[in-house]
């Protein structure tokens, strides 16, 4: 019989309303609970979010339960007669775990005694909460509402876990959880009354305090609870924050949650970022040579070598034209990429750019890892000697084009002769142990797995961890117009914008260590392009003063800084011009 | 400095909407006003839900016809309009509209004609019976949603009938409901600047009073994104759900984004709408609006990517299959014209929600 843990408090009741499935209740005061369950002696209980966080690791959490409130609690409530920022000592109770690092969460100055000693404030918990609400008139300060209003966020107190290894049959209490809740959902007033027997409240106030509690685990409750995570951490209660795991990316990918998710993602995108800009660089997309030996089956924009008539490699003085238009329009930097040329070795790159960097006030954001692997073979150099060579030309950051995606059975599909997965990281790894920062990209909606983009994504988040190199993450879908790949994707499995703002907003909360998401219009339009600034992406891009890969396979947006600083105003957020390294150039107030 | 996003506004709407209460002017302002989108549009999608909506997203296959592109009313914001000496102009008779009407019923199955046109003075009232007569006799399967209020207001003129007297003698010919078109924006300032030679208001109110008095449904839009402001905006919606209210023949809603290329307002530098803009202004039609059932995300205008995403923020419909529109195109709409079913269904689909063939009524004809 499945041992399932019970906290004798009344905000339980929907879940253990009508509970169909043979199990062995153990009750008691979340504390024990938690012993309970990290000792084994119960096969899955509730357990404080913070809790779960500390043991993480020998844990297993339930998909689809929690206990959250968005807004207004009722059962954790700070008792003061000072105003709150005033309270320099609390009082709190042993029985709650959450609410205790809550508190600290909130209140991070002030000092925690024992309940009983003098403090300017009382915390209180459970029942012991909800009576004094009612019977004592000293303010009351709802520590739901508080977490609301500082992060736009359900709170969750406490998720359902298992100890590993797992028990077998979980899956199905888990799914007689989830119909109990939705039983008593169907039949409010039976449930208040039954908990009104049971715990002595009227039902009347039980019914209203239900509604208050949500026990659905969402993309959202997910969001709060990372963030509240992340906040204890900060305040020395937590030493390591779980990361969304690969199982939940997936799941949130499938799900056809939109708004929940993109929501979820804005707030986090929110805590990274400031919430009332919106950035975007102006520059310029340079592709000084066309010709390739690569022969990627995406790519609509290469000519092999040989090809007289349609092959190209600019001439010094044209790119120099090229920037000083650039600057000229207000440009900061410039995006030099291009086909991998066989004629072209390092010595070719170190006198453009010393050539380049010698007269022109101009960021050289230039050469995807593998255009960097094609020089350093070329030149039979290793990649670490390339870039340094490269960086002392004038190389000051890396574009993150050609990741596609970084799974080598991809790739072996989509780009056969192109950088391997490790090789692609590997050089990011070390331009970024070379103090360059770079971007990293993913490509998506053609030949891949749901698991396989989120494999993507841990790549970069893994890497990430390592050298904290990536600046920003960009993500679009393939675009099926002149490349061999198109025929390879059927037209009914094209991505579609829903797709996109669920992956763009998935990226936000997946990569918790990447700084900025972009939102591409390149590919999207603008329409999508703004909308998806509220699904997880705090930057807009490029203003392309020249784009030709993409229009290349048959999408061709346009815009300028006029039209993106309208678009970023008309949402109310302050539009801000910025360089390739995110520092600001112009805001418009 | 990461500031908190205050979301305090919404809350007491969305107790209201919770409770089942209607939202009245100052609602639709703070609605309109708040910049977190994805607030309202999960709002909207609550809203829609507790009024008994379910997964189901509606689509018709229909064909667009436009009997003549001569107009009388000098509107500002359509490029479709000519006049009749114009070498382009062109008035439709009853049999070349029968023609290929039945022509391209016979490659794809429509179950609906939606036709309108301009107000030509070079024509007599039965012109419009004829064609209507004709049109039904010849496919008389297919609903004929036909003629704005503006046409129907022009035919009295044309006839010296009432209102009611031309609709009821369209109705016995066989039209079937009226299209929602000639609302563009109520209020008369709005009007006065975009429309000076329409018609007042009042009589596209007259116009469908009097159809759904005489038991012919009708549908209503909003045009949006020019000169109006929030509050007109606001009044519109208020306005129609008054008139739902009185007589409930309201089939859907449909607001149209303006299109300013080939109009005057292209040289005045006017933009699109935002994509921002067109997702508020569905959630939030669908908030106000808690009299009529289906807001519809007309793909023509605002382009399948962002219908699809408007499923999730209070839309129920995507219009549907359209073989030809005109009167959008003309205005630089760069949709195409014809949306197949399989990629209906997969758009709707890949949203999470399950796509309906209707007919005019939305009664299901067909379900994925």
């Amino acid at each position: 019989m499945t041992r399932l843990g019970r906290i004798s408090y009344v905000n339980m009741a929907p879940v253990f309303y009508r509970v169909d499935a043979d199990v062995e209740e153990i009750q008691g005061v979340p504390t024990d609970l938690n012993r309970c369950l990290l000792a084994g002696e119960c096969d899955v209980a509730p357990i404080s979010s913070i809790e779960y966080a500390r043991n993480a690791d020998r844990l297993r959490l339930l998909p689809r339960l929690c206990v959250a409130s968005e807004g207004a609690v009722d059962s954790i409530q700070l008792v003061s007669r000072k105003p709150l920022e005033q309270v320099r000592v609390v009082a709190v109770t042993p029985e709650s775990a959450t609410s205790v690092v809550l508190t600290k969460v909130l209140l991070p100055e002030a000092e925690h005694v024992p309940l009983g000693e003098d403090a300017d404030a009382k915390l209180l918990i459970g029942d012991a909460a909800l009576k004094s609400a009612f019977e004592d008139p000293t303010p009351h300060y709802d520590l739901g509402r508080l977490w609301l209003e500082r992060t736009g966020l359900p709170m969750v107190f406490a998720v359902w876990a298992c100890p590993e290894p797992v028990r077998p049959g979980l899956g199905e209490l888990e799914d007689a959880l989830v119909r109990s809740v939705r039983l008593a959902r169907a039949e409010p007033e039976k449930l208040a009354h039954e908990a009104s027997d049971r715990y002595g409240y009227p039902a009347g106030f039980l019914a209203r305090y239900f509604e208050k509690l949500r026990y659905r685990f969402g993309p959202r409750e997910r969001a709060g609870l990372m963030t509240f995570l992340e906040l204890a951490r900060d305040v020395g209660e937590l030493d390591e924050v779980p990361e969304l795991t690969d199982t939940e990316a997936i799941a949130l990918l499938e799900s056809r949650d939109l708004v929940s998710v993109g929501r979820a993602a804005h707030e986090l995108r929110n805590r990274k970022s400031d919430p009332t800009r919106i950035t975007f660089i102006v520059d310029r997309n340079l592709n000084y040579t066309n010709i390739c030996v690569t022969d990627c089956d995406f790519c609509a924009f290469y000519r092999r070598p040989g090809d007289r008539s349609e092959g190209y490699l600019l001439p010094k003085a044209v790119i120099f034209k090229k920037l000083e238009e650039t600057l000229a329009l207000g440009g900061t930097g410039v995006l030099m990429q291009g086909g991998h040329h066989p004629d072209l070795a390092i010595d070719y790159y170190e006198d453009l750019f010393r050539s380049i960097k010698a007269r022109y006030p101009i960021h050289l954001h230039a050469l995807s890892p593998p255009e960097v692997q094609h020089i350093a073979r070329r030149s039979k150099l290793t990649i670490p000697q390339t870039l340094s060579r490269l960086r002392d030309a004038g190389l000051d950051s890396l574009p993150g084009g050609g990741g596609e995606i970084l799974v080598d059975r991809v790739r072996d599909i989509i780009a056969p002769k192109k950088t391997k997965a490790d090789e692609w990281l590997n050089v990011m790894r070390h331009a970024h142990r070379l103090g360059m920062s770079t971007t990293a990209t993913m490509m998506y909606g053609h030949v891949e797995t749901v698991p396989e983009r989120v494999e993507h994504m841990r790549r970069v988040r893994e890497l990430q961890d390592e050298t904290r190199g990536f600046r920003a993450f960009i993500s679009w879908t393939f675009q099926n117009d002149g490349n061999r790949l198109a025929a390879q994707v059927r037209p009914d499995d094209m991505p579609t914008s829903f797709d996109y703002l669920l992956t763009q907003a998935v990226s936000r909360i997946y990569l918790d260590n990447v700084d900025h998401i972009q939102s591409s219009w390149v590919t999207q339009g603008l329409k999508i392009g703004q909308v998806a600034l509220g699904f997880g992406a705090d930057d807009m891009g490029s203003v392309m003063i020249e784009e030709n890969v993409v229009s290349a396979a048959g999408t061709t947006h346009r815009t300028s800084r006029e039209e993106l600083v309208h678009l970023i105003k008309s949402m109310g957020k302050t539009p801000v011009q910025r360089d390739t390294l995110y520092r600001d150039v112009k805001v418009w107030n | 400095m990461a500031l908190l996003e205050r979301t305090d506004a919404l809350d007491e709407i969305r107790e209201k909407v919770e409770a089942g209460e209607r939202l009245d002017l100052e609602d639709g302002l703070t609605l309109m006003e708040s910049d977190d989108v994805l607030a309202l549009g999960e709002l909207a999608d609550r809203a829609r839900r507790l009024r008994g909506g379910g997964e189901e997203v509606f689509f018709v296959q229909n064909l667009y016809l436009n009997q003549t592109n001569v107009c009388r009313v000098k509107c500002k914001f359509c490029a479709f309009a000519v006049t009749q000496k114009q070498a382009d102009a062109y008035t439709y008779s009853g049999e070349q509209l029968v023609e290929d009407a039945v022509h391209q019923h016979e490659l794809t199955a429509f179950t609906e004609i939606h036709m309108v046109g301009g107000e030509t003075p070079h024509v007599s009232f039965d012109y419009y019976v004829d064609i209507v007569r004709q049109l039904h006799e010849a496919l008389p399967d297919v609903h004929l949603k036909l003629f704005t209020a503006s046409e129907i207001h022009h035919m009295t003129k044309l006839s010296g009938l009432t209102h009611e007297e031309v609709l009821r003698t369209l109705r016995d010919a066989g039209l079937g409901s009226l299209p929602g078109g000639g609302a563009e924006i109520f209020a008369d300032r709005v009007r006065r600047l975009i429309a000076p030679g329409k018609e007042h208001p009042d009589y596209w109110f007259h116009t469908h009073d009097a159809a759904h008095r005489l038991g012919i449904p009708t549908h209503c839009t909003m045009l949006y994104g020019h000169v109006e402001n929030y509050e007109e905006r606001i009044d519109h919606l208020l306005r129609l759900r008054e008139q739902q209210d009185r007589t409930g023949g309201f089939l859907a809603f449909i607001p149209l984004a303006f299109h300013p290329e080939n109009t005057v307002f292209e040289r005045r530098g006017w933009r699109h709408t935002t994509g921002v803009d067109d997702l508020k202004l569905i959630a939030v039609s669908r908030l106000m609006l808690d009299n009529i059932p289906n807001i519809k995300a007309y793909w023509i205008m605002m382009g399948m990517p962002m219908a699809q995403v408007a499923l999730h923020f209070g839309a129920n419909d995507v219009q549907g299959t359209v073989v030809r529109e005109q009167i959008f195109h003309a205005a630089g709409a760069r949709t195409a014209t014809e949306q197949k079913i399989p990629e209906l269904v997969r758009f709707v689909r890949e949203a999470g929600r399950v796509p309906v063939q209707r007919d005019t009524l939305y009664n299901q004809l067909r379900r994925w």
